[in-house]
């Protein structure tokens, strides 16, 4: 086998050593070079070689590792799940490791590097064994969508655990910086107990090296060229787990280094798939096979509509195709979605409505009586019927009336907005926070916070707007980039979505360490998702936008329902299909961007609401509307009240609630959609 | 195509990142007096800086009170007062606050909890205060200071609420502001020419043991270390006492209310005194705490080899009266050598 381009290799090397050597140049003090040169000669006076040796040398070193093991970690991890956006950040892995040093900070005081590196390891091993494990159990097993929702899935539960545990603890501040990667303190022992872990870990890979190339060429070909494909996977899976944790435990938890490194090197090469340093080689060594290979097939792939994602994902995205075509351009997991299921579904409809909105009704009266100190719904109903005495009345019509009914108009307008998207996109797994809308909205609200040129805060009513206009670029960022809005893939919508959500999480998190000190917390708990900030004034900004929204989804009602039965049929019924796209994502938009410049990030509500929403009154959008908008109430209200009453003296931000209630409904309802599959 | 998209998308991503480090550097960069003041008010606002609130008895017997969010209309002499940030000031001049703002899990401040025995704990961690607990407390006046300004509305349908910018070099002016709306400005007074002259006291005798030594404060957070300027643990050190900072903030001025020093940053810190400050009930602080004792490059700062190194209590950082008393008594035993 001829060399897999040494020039190559051996430049990045000396670009990364290079780049590691200046980074001992350049510090907080100015040192010059020569002096520099000294002290790394043994040279130079003592403090210049306390500079440059014990702090400068090993913090480079740190970065070179850190940097290296997450790239190398990435590679591995996208090889395994042939998945170009596969990384140890979005496959939850640095989000497990996080939350599990959080938890043994918060509880174990003057815990060592050492107790925390391990800590780190437990929770990235959970984090992979959980995400396996959903996957494994969805029918396909580890498909590359699969195991890419469940990562997205299961890194949101760990971050809004981890939110949690940082509002719940006395001790924010602090945990907040920590909680920004960054390589702080870093001395030879930290290095040393880094290396000693991800050294290890890269023999692994290195020795994983044969077998990944036999994985790259596709599954078949690697157990043909006597492979054990579980056994590499394992293996793999285990050096990736070891190199986030330590990285996590040593530098907190630096995301994207494991998406962007091994993607960049391939860009040049127009494939998208593994390549930095080990498996590098497996990766020119595919390109090469992939080349000869493909030839034949390039006129096919212009027919095939999936013929841009990679091979496992076409498949699945070839069947989705063909079961929507059998079944009438029904939606994945839409039940019985033809002509006939739209009729028949409607006698019922109506008093389901009903009763949905009954439903809605006495989750707010709860929220009423139990978000606070208890007290009893009759004492609740008799204070809004004009009694009780004034506390009472203060603490039910100022207090959490405009609490309660912010909950039911925010959850209403996210599942409005899911429903809506899941139209569009014929994806039963669309959500305004999955796609990145949400993500994109309170960047943008994050942004005026910190930039706000008063002492005050921003006003309240310039929030959604400015939240509406960042969720419209989000969502033209992720259609444009997904191949438009007409003829966008449902897997490769959702993962563009999902590395767009994870890009303006990270961006989000420099502007919130911009915003001043006395706004510093009530950003984090809005980042977290939560209801305590708007009262009476929220619910005035937020009231007109979803009733807005909502009343522009029921005149787009018809038109959805004629998408969904497929293009050609939408367009033969008179729909113009690209303009009523166009039009019910700004909707999205707008509903999403309304809801997070008030609450957050509350997610997951988009995702489950409609599907319930479905399965009671069935596929005509005119009672999927109202009937998705009621379940949201309902649901966020009851998430609401979980959150007063979980942990006395604390109320936990709403979204992480959810987050714990939405997980294991992605996980469901994936499962379902692999079943029928 | 797809390639010119990724580097297109790259591109954004990196001018977005580019954007927020220019945003993060520039609040940085802005002096806290100009950020206090960016509105730049022709007419001085009452409660902020040095203007006092202005009081008018009215005819019916109550006061109407200008603060920092507008007029308040409250009792001449109010009986169950609820402080949000001025327990402290309430305590000094003499009133026994009906309900404070406190930490639910922790309670109330360790120094002031003799004085609060009997008050509403209300909660102030979970978010935002607790108005449940605060409302049915009945106060008859709310002092609050400004970050509750998102609940303003809230607190005044529960009482008559007043609003004061937090003291920082203007302590003494909030102190009588607290005092005045209490109707106990004379004891304010008298109490305020007590910590002047223990101030005085502590000032000569610390002059006389650090002459024109350096003093800097320095904080050690999980990321970083913080050297204290011009805000918190400034109007006390460098205004009240008199002492001089160490060269890193003479350079930048007296404007600036702290200055983040990463490791290495800490190897400039020529200060002849060191105050040190951690959370003792935060682990990873104290984890790092340690870390920097250990670290040689501790170990050659000339503060530390003159064992001119001194713990002291987060009080440093507060602006209340009682906490100052409480933190003259130990920088006198600490930088005076008083026993």
């Amino acid at each position: 086998m001829s060399a897999p381009r040494p020039l190559s290799l051996a430049l990045l090397g000396a670009l990364a050593l290079g780049l590691g050597l200046l980074a001992v140049f350049v510090g907080a003090t100015d040192r010059p070079p020569a002096d520099v040169v000294a002290a790394l000669l043994g040279g130079a006076d003592v403090d210049t070689r306390l500079v440059v040796v014990d702090i400068r040398l090993p913090r480079a070193v740190a970065a070179l590792v850190v940097g290296g093991a997450l790239g190398a970690a990435g590679a591995v991890m996208q090889v395994i799940t042939r998945n170009p956006l596969a990384g140890p950040g979005i496959m939850g892995l640095n989000g497990g490791g996080a939350l599990a040093v959080l938890a043994v900070m918060v509880t174990v005081p003057g815990a060592s590097l050492g107790a925390l590196a391990l800590a780190s390891l437990a929770g990235s091993t959970l984090a992979a064994l959980l995400v396996t494990a959903i996957a494994r159990s969805l029918k396909v097993g580890m498909t590359p969508l699969g195991l890419t929702l469940v990562g997205a899935a299961v890194a949101a539960l760990f971050g809004a655990l981890s939110g949690a545990i940082v509002i719940a603890s006395s001790m924010q501040n602090d945990m907040l910086y920590w909680t920004v990667g960054g390589l702080g303190t870093l001395d030879w022992g930290a290095v040393a107990l880094l290396a000693a872990g991800v050294l290890p870990a890269a023999a692994v890979t290195l020795w994983l090296t044969p077998a990944l190339t036999g994985l790259l060429l596709g599954e078949e070909t690697a157990i043909g060229l006597g492979h054990r494909v579980e056994r590499v996977r394992l293996w793999g899976i285990a050096a990736v787990v070891v190199a986030a944790g330590l990285s996590t435990a040593v530098a907190g938890p630096v995301a994207f280094v494991g998406l962007m490194a091994p993607t960049a090197p391939a860009r040049s090469s127009a494939t998208t798939s593994a390549g930095s340093c080990p498996p590098r080689r497996a990766h020119r060594r595919r390109r090469r096979a992939g080349r000869r290979r493909h030839r034949p097939r390039r006129h096919r792939a212009l027919r095939d509509p999936h013929g841009r994602l990679p091979r496992p994902l076409r498949r699945a995205a070839a069947r989705v195709a063909r079961r929507r075509q059998a079944r009438g351009g029904a939606d994945m997991s839409m039940r019985g979605g033809t002509i006939d299921g739209i009729a028949g579904t409607t006698d019922r409809g109506g008093p389901r409505l009903v009763a949905l909105a009954l439903a809605a009704a006495l989750a707010l009266l709860l929220a009423l009586s139990l978000t606070g100190r208890p007290t009893s719904p009759l004492a609740v109903a008799e204070v809004l019927a004009g009694g009780g005495d004034p506390v009472a009345r203060y603490v039910v019509f100022e207090l959490r009336l405009p609490r309660a009914l912010l909950a039911a108009l925010v959850g209403a307008g996210l599942a409005m907005s899911g429903l809506l998207l899941q139209g569009v996109t014929r994806n039963p797994l669309a959500d305004p926070g999955l796609l990145g809308i949400s993500g994109g909205a309170g960047l943008a609200v994050l942004v005026l916070m910190a930039t706000y040129p008063d002492t005050r805060a921003a006003p309240l009513w310039l929030l959604p707007l400015v939240a509406f206009a960042g969720g419209l670029c989000a969502a033209a960022l992720i259609l444009t980039l997904a191949g438009g809005a007409g003829r966008s893939q449902p897997a490769r919508l959702l993962l563009v979505g999902i590395g767009v959500a994870a890009a303006t999480g990270a961006i989000a998190q420099v502007f919130a360490l911009g915003v001043r000190n006395e706004l510093f917390r009530a950003v984090v708990a809005w980042q977290a998702g939560t209801l305590s900030g708007g009262g009476w004034p929220g619910v005035a900004v937020l009231a007109p936008g979803a009733a807005l929204g909502g009343l522009l989804a029921l005149a787009l009602a018809h038109r959805l329902d004629v998408l969904a039965l497929g293009d050609e049929a939408a367009t033969a019924l008179g729909v113009h299909c690209v303009r009523t796209r166009m039009a019910a994502t700004a909707l999205a938009a707008l509903l999403a961007g309304a809801c997070v410049a008030i609450a957050g990030g509350l997610g997951f509500i988009g995702l489950f609401a409609p599907h319930i929403a479905r399965t009671v009154v069935g596929q005509r959008h005119l009672l999927l509307v109202p009937a998705a908008a009621a379940i949201g109430a309902a649901v966020t209200c009851g998430a609401d009240i979980v959150a007063h009453r979980l942990i006395p003296h604390t109320v936990l931000p709403t979204g992480a609630v959810v987050a714990v209630i939405g997980v294991p409904w992605l996980v469901f309802s994936l499962k379902r959609m692999y079943r029928r599959g | 195509m797809k390639g010119a998209q990724g580097i297109a998308l790259l591109l954004a991503l990196a001018a977005l990142v580019a954007g927020a480090v220019v945003v993060v550097r520039f609040v940085e960069a802005q002096p806290a007096a100009a950020r206090e003041h960016s509105r730049a008010p022709e007419v001085p606002v009452p409660g902020t800086g040095p203007t006092p609130i202005a009081m008018t008895p009215l005819p019916d017997g109550t006061v109407r009170v200008e603060h920092v969010y507008g007029t308040a209309v409250i009792p001449a002499k109010p009986r169950r007062v609820a402080s949000l940030g001025w327990n402290d000031e309430l305590i000094a001049a003499g009133v026994r606050p009906h309900a404070a703002a406190g930490n639910g899990a922790l309670g109330f401040e360790p120094h002031l909890a003799e004085h609060l025995r009997g008050t509403v704990l209300v909660d102030v961690t979970a978010g935002g205060p607790d108005l449940e607990t605060l409302a049915a407390a009945k106060p008859d006046l709310i002092i609050a200071v400004w970050y509750w300004q998102g609940n303003q509305a809230q607190l005044e349908a529960i009482a008559p609420t007043v609003v004061l910018q937090p003291g920082h070099w203007y302590w003494r002016e909030r102190f009588l502001d607290v005092a005045a709306l209490v109707g106990r400005l004379d004891e304010g007074k008298a109490r305020l020419a007590a910590v002047e002259a223990r101030i005085a006291t502590v000032r000569e005798r610390i002059h006389r043991r650090v002459g024109d030594g350096t003093v800097a404060m320095l904080r050690v957070f999980a990321r970083e270390y913080r050297l204290y300027g011009h805000g918190y643990s400034g109007p006390l050190l460098y205004g009240d006492l008199g002492l001089r900072p160490p060269r890193l903030i003479a350079e930048v001025g007296d404007t600036r209310d702290l200055t983040r020093l990463s490791l290495e940053g800490i190897t400039t810190l020529d200060a002849d005194h060191l105050l040190l400050m951690y959370e003792a009930r935060v682990p990873i602080s104290r984890y790092e705490l340690d870390r920097l004792l250990a670290h040689p490059v501790w170990q050659r700062l000339p503060a530390v080899r003159a064992g001119h190194v001194y713990p002291v209590p987060d009080l440093l950082m507060r602006g209340g009266v009682i906490s100052r008393e409480v933190i003259l008594d130990e920088l006198a035993t600490l930088l005076g050598g008083e026993t």
